[in-house]
């Protein structure tokens, strides 16, 4: 199995553990056909991960979204297990556990549950703090975002206008440098993925269609559209630039659809208004935007939509300025 | 000399044999007397409404078979219905026809469009016979492993537009797909090594779920299990009733095929396993039944370990707690077909 990435790339290391998410591991390896369900390649890689990196702390990772695993898939994990001298901690997969004793085999890997946290422990026997695995994942997501959003940023020679809002900044973020790195792109999938999984969670939406109004949202988009099983349309050309191109989206009629606009980054909110108005055309509504970055905060938004950001671009320190035309 | 063979309707796996069984017996008694008789397919009995996904993929295993075995083309006699045609092609059953070079149309093939329908069918197969070693048991599961995944993911591929509705979105689920490709890829695959033969597999969306067959034309569940197992001796007189138990049965960790029937019944679908005069469905009571075997190789030499089986019609109440059946005649290779249904 030939990869772009590196293992280094596919987790994140805190002082007490490793960390890693089974969705990646299987996108990586298997491709995104079957997101939801750990075959042998995935099972090959987070084998590889126990081995290879950093293999004195234990590994946490998260099942968030997979829903089955395949007969043989945790083979190599369970006979990396097997003399119990690394500690695998899984997160959010306890509607697994039965499934992983039966494909444990002949392994002579510890198997526990504690069902106080949900979490399955494999392998060596070490006392973890819950919380600060908690604590500590939560910093993890905040240092990669910050670190891959300042790393977008393009510093201009002089002040320029922004294409879709009567603002002028110093540079921009060019969200071109996170599509175009694998590890970068995965990984911001993720967590827009766990922020739009508590969308739904939260608002239990039905109909529900992702709306991608640029180039650049139309990856995330895609992706969410995969990993959440959800159907997903990008009208070219609503931003930045404002030229629809192609109708087709505007003709459909369909009511009660609820559209939740995915985008890279919202500065002033023009790509989603315009949005907004292209589904109300249709009898439909887009209530939810969800955006890596954003510059003004959501509050400003919450009489027109509701604005989910990951990451506010005022906190990354890049000397970004803004002001109106 | 020629023997037309009546196919008769098609209208389920069941009708295939009753109609195919005897006549392929006259054609093949034929060639051990040194007569050759040439089959001719008469297809003029289908109806272009209501023939079976199960009994179409079936058909077309059998095909492949006795042309592969006669070296031409078989002669087919059909009447000349479009929208049949255009059905058939639409399905997948032409192509394949054509890949193989199955039948010989008699020029009564032709003048129906393609693409205009929506078909909730997809006939499509799985040829690559693995090229290794079967008594190296790393190279064996080396080759399933990889064998398996590959399957899955060509499944979801080739099933996108068959799921492509509202109505299959709104029932369906990550959990139920995973199912559907873990469990088709493991009879595929069985298919491929146990039974060495292509398997055909036949798909179809219908407003309660979504049943899927694979079929094949190879050596079938008892031959399979002397050719595969160390102690081929305990196989030697072992009934394709006994067979198929066996081979649902025996998983120490319960995987593979035993795996594949639980999670199907899990989700309150069907699993039927035919193969030649046999046919045993597992639905919910029957596979509790079975699988409280205390010692699954208490059913060799037992073919009433499950109770007696059926021998002619199968009424309501047997269909919906799973039977076993024993049919007049006979079709060679195995045939699986599994319903998963909707969520409700």
């Amino acid at each position: 199995m030939k990869s772009m990435l590196n293992i280094i790339d596919l987790g994140f290391s805190t002082t007490s553990f490793v960390f890693t998410r089974m969705q990646v591991l299987v996108w990586v390896s298997n491709g995104t056909s079957l997101l939801s369900l750990i075959e042998k390649n995935a099972g090959h890689l987070l084998s590889r991960m126990l081995l290879e990196f950093e293999p004195d702390k234990p590994l946490v990772v998260s099942f968030k979204d997979i829903v089955n695993i395949d007969d043989h898939a945790l083979d190599d994990v369970f006979n990396c297990l097997s003399s119990n001298n690394r500690q695998l901690i899984i997160l959010d997969g306890f509607h697994l556990v039965e499934l992983m004793h039966k494909l444990k085999k002949d392994s002579k890997a510890n198997i526990e549950t504690d069902s106080a946290f949900n979490i399955i422990k494999i392998g060596k026997r070490v006392k973890i703090n819950f919380q600060d695995i908690v604590n500590e994942r939560k910093q993890i997501k905040v240092n990669f975002l910050k670190n891959t959003i300042q790393g977008t940023f393009r510093k201009f020679e002089n002040e320029k206008r922004l294409s879709s809002t009567p603002i002028i900044t110093n540079g921009e973020f060019d969200s071109n440098r996170i599509l175009s790195n694998p590890k970068y792109f995965i990984w911001t999938t993720a967590f827009l993925s766990d922020a739009l999984r508590d969308l739904l969670d939260r608002t239990q939406l039905k109909k529900v269609k992702l709306l991608s109004a640029s180039l650049r949202g139309a990856p995330f988009a895609s992706m969410l559209g995969m990993l959440h099983n959800l159907e997903y349309e990008t009208i070219d050309h609503f931003g930045p630039k404002h030229k629809v191109f192609e109708f087709d989206f505007i003709k459909k009629i369909e009511k009660g659809t609820s559209y939740i606009y995915v985008g890279d980054f919202c500065f002033a909110g023009t790509e989603i208004k315009i949005a907004k108005t292209y589904t109300e055309m249709k009898s439909s509504r887009l209530e939810h935007a969800l955006v890596i970055g954003n510059l003004i905060e959501s509050e400003v938004f919450k009489d027109d939509f509701e604005l989910i950001s990951l990451i506010n671009l005022n906190e990354l320190g890049t000397g970004v300025t803004y002001k109106l035309l | 000399m020629e023997k037309i063979i009546n196919v008769g309707p098609l209208k389920s796996f069941g009708s295939l044999t009753f109609y195919l069984g005897s006549q392929l017996d006259e054609l093949r008694e034929s060639y051990i007397k040194g007569e050759r008789l040439v089959p001719v397919w008469d297809l003029r009995n289908i109806s272009p409404y209501g023939v079976s996904m199960s009994a179409l993929t079936a058909f077309l295993s059998i095909s492949k078979r006795i042309r592969d075995f006669i070296g031409q083309p078989i002669k087919v006699l059909i009447h000349w219905q479009p929208d049949f045609q255009e059905f058939l092609a639409d399905i997948g059953f032409l192509h394949i026809a054509n890949e193989f070079d199955l039948y010989d149309w008699q020029d009564m093939l032709g003048g129906y469009n393609t693409g205009s329908t929506n078909p909730k069918t997809k006939i499509f197969f799985y040829s690559n016979l693995p090229d290794i070693d079967k008594s190296d048991i790393e190279e064996v599961i080396l080759w399933k492993d990889t064998k398996r995944q590959e399957i899955k993911h060509s499944i979801k591929f080739r099933l996108s537009n068959l799921f492509e509705s509202k109505y299959f979105k709104e029932r369906w689920s990550k959990n139920l797909e995973s199912i559907l490709t873990i469990t088709a890829a493991e009879l595929v695959v069985n298919s491929l090594l146990h039974g060495n033969d292509i398997a055909f597999v036949g798909v179809q969306r219908s407003r309660t779920g979504i049943t899927t067959v694979i079929c094949d034309s190879g050596i079938g569940f008892p031959k399979s299990m002397m050719f595969n197992n160390k102690n081929a001796k305990h196989f030697k007189n072992i009934t394709h009733f006994q067979a198929l138990v066996l081979a649902s049965l025996q998983s120490k960790n319960k995987i593979g095929l035993y795996r594949a029937i639980d999670d199907v019944i899990s989700t309150n679908g069907y699993v039927i396993m035919s193969s030649f005069n046999t046919e045993i469905r597992w639905e919910n009571k029957f596979w509790t039944l079975a699988k409280n075997i205390e010692n699954k190789f208490n059913v060799l030499g037992d073919d009433n370990i499950l109770g007696e089986p059926i021998t002619g019609f199968v009424d309501m109440g047997r269909i919906v707690e799973g039977y076993h059946k024993i049919f007049d005649k006979s079709l060679v290779g195995s045939r699986i077909t599994f319903e998963i249904p909707f969520k409700r």
